[in-house]
């Protein structure tokens, strides 16, 4: 395996999953990845890194690989966390190439996610080459049910509350699809407790990132209320996980931010993306449309309040240090 | 009762102008729309019926145009879509619901 990496005389690009119980999405995850076409002058590789998977995840993915053997690498960790398995990752590449030279970027796409259209990968590079000062850039995220026949309200919901999202100014990196300057990324101290790792990113590249439209990937959306409940809770807990690191690194005096300033206003959004869903409700003149929108926030402010009673739980049997960081 | 009547009238013209002008609208749309129909075979929606069944979730609003163009101004609630690139990907648009695409 290191020698396979060590002899690369292409550039890598590198796209990452970190996946965990995915055996029912990843595998068209890794065919959307494998349809790409190449940037000139870089070799795509797949990284996949199964972390604490209780289901044929590894299984399906090591059946790809057999076939692509050049192409996927397979990362089995015990624990699960993706911030955990970013970390196994990077100490991976660490100790396989010489990554200063040979990785330039890194994209992340969730399991559940695929690209839209066979040009993601050159449009992430030819961005990158552009713009020099960018560290990041995030793809434009459309749930699936733009393209099934779901008529659930969940389905309703998402096909409602994108539909007006698109039409912010938001300017953000979304976990489900990032790409990000590989010698950045090692900056990037990730703890190796489960958090919402994108505003981490984001918090610390200082507004120098920016969301690409030419981007797009699809992202599953959640099966029905229940699940759409337990996703916004997951996301709930890790959003306010990060808050309380980023004032903890903070309140110790780390320089959380890698750079003093933004490229520029464009590259930045100082908005509340709830608010602004919340403030298009405004704007939207149909009733169905307005359920929707209070539909999404109560959705939302029901699973901070779940969210609160799960951390609370948390803190109380918290023994070791709960910041700890290590890699 | 003089109030009264007063109201019942004012909010009776109200209407009855809200209904006329939107009429009026429609109808300048519809013949404006007329004239531009290049392909007959591409079934046409008006503005006013897409607005009527997009607040009933019932269409899915595209914008046509290249990236740039939607980042410039588009319609409220509607997204950007490549064509293109979802067929490559082999995505398929949803049959059950009206999928409306509008350049400006």
């Amino acid at each position: 395996m290191e020698t396979k990496l060590k002899n690369n005389t292409h550039k890598l690009l590198l796209v990452a999953i970190m996946a965990h119980n995915e055996e029912k999405v990843i595998e068209k995850s890794i065919e959307s990845i494998l349809n790409q076409q190449s940037p000139s002058g870089y070799s795509v590789k797949v990284i996949v890194v199964a972390n604490g998977c209780v289901d044929r995840t590894e299984e399906i993915v090591g059946a790809i690989a057999k076939n692509n053997s050049d192409k996927i690498e397979l990362i089995s960790i015990s624990e699960k966390g993706k911030t955990r398995a970013i970390n196994r990752a990077i100490s991976f590449f660490e100790d396989v190439t010489d990554t200063s030279s040979t990785i330039p970027y890194i994209i992340f796409l969730d399991a559940d996610c695929e690209f839209i259209g066979k040009e993601v990968l050159l449009d992430f590079v030819r961005r990158f080459e552009e713009t020099p000062e960018l560290c990041a850039v995030g793809a434009d995220c459309l749930p699936d049910v733009f393209f099934n026949q779901r008529k659930d309200i969940v389905a309703k919901i998402y096909r409602a509350v994108y539909s007006f999202g698109k039409s912010l100014k938001m300017n953000s990196l979304s976990g489900m699809c990032y790409a990000i300057r590989y010698d950045i990324l090692r900056k990037i101290d990730f703890p190796d407790f489960q958090f919402a790792e994108d505003m981490f990113v984001s918090s610390r590249l200082s507004g120098r990132f920016l969301k690409d439209k030419n981007m797009q990937i699809l992202f599953k959306t959640p099966s029905n209320l229940h699940d759409e409940i337990e996703r916004r809770t997951r996301q709930a807990i890790s959003t306010q996980r990060y808050h309380e690191y980023y004032a903890y690194l903070k309140g110790n005096g780390v320089k959380v931010k890698l750079f003093d300033q933004s490229i520029g206003d464009d590259y930045i959004w100082r908005g509340n993306t709830n608010g602004e869903i919340l403030r298009s409700w405004l704007r939207v003149s149909g009733l169905h449309s307005k359920l929707l929108i209070i539909a999404y926030v109560l959705i939302k402010q029901w699973a901070k309040f779940r969210a609160y009673f799960k951390m609370r739980k948390l803190k109380i049997n918290a023994k070791e240090d709960y910041w700890k960081v290590s890699r | 009762m003089t109030n009264r009547a007063m109201l019942l009238f004012l909010i009776g013209s109200t209407i009855l102008l809200m209904y006329g002008s939107s009429k009026a609208e429609n109808l300048y749309y519809a013949q404006k729309q007329e004239v531009r129909i290049a392909n007959q075979e591409v079934p046409r929606i008006t503005a006013f019926e897409a607005k009527k069944l997009f607040d009933k979730g019932k269409l899915i609003l595209v914008h046509a145009q290249e990236r740039e163009n939607f980042e410039t101004a588009h319609l409220y609630g509607s997204i950007f879509l490549d064509i293109n690139k979802l067929e490559q990907a082999g995505f398929d648009l949803p049959r059950d619901l009206i999928v409306a695409f509008y350049c400006s």
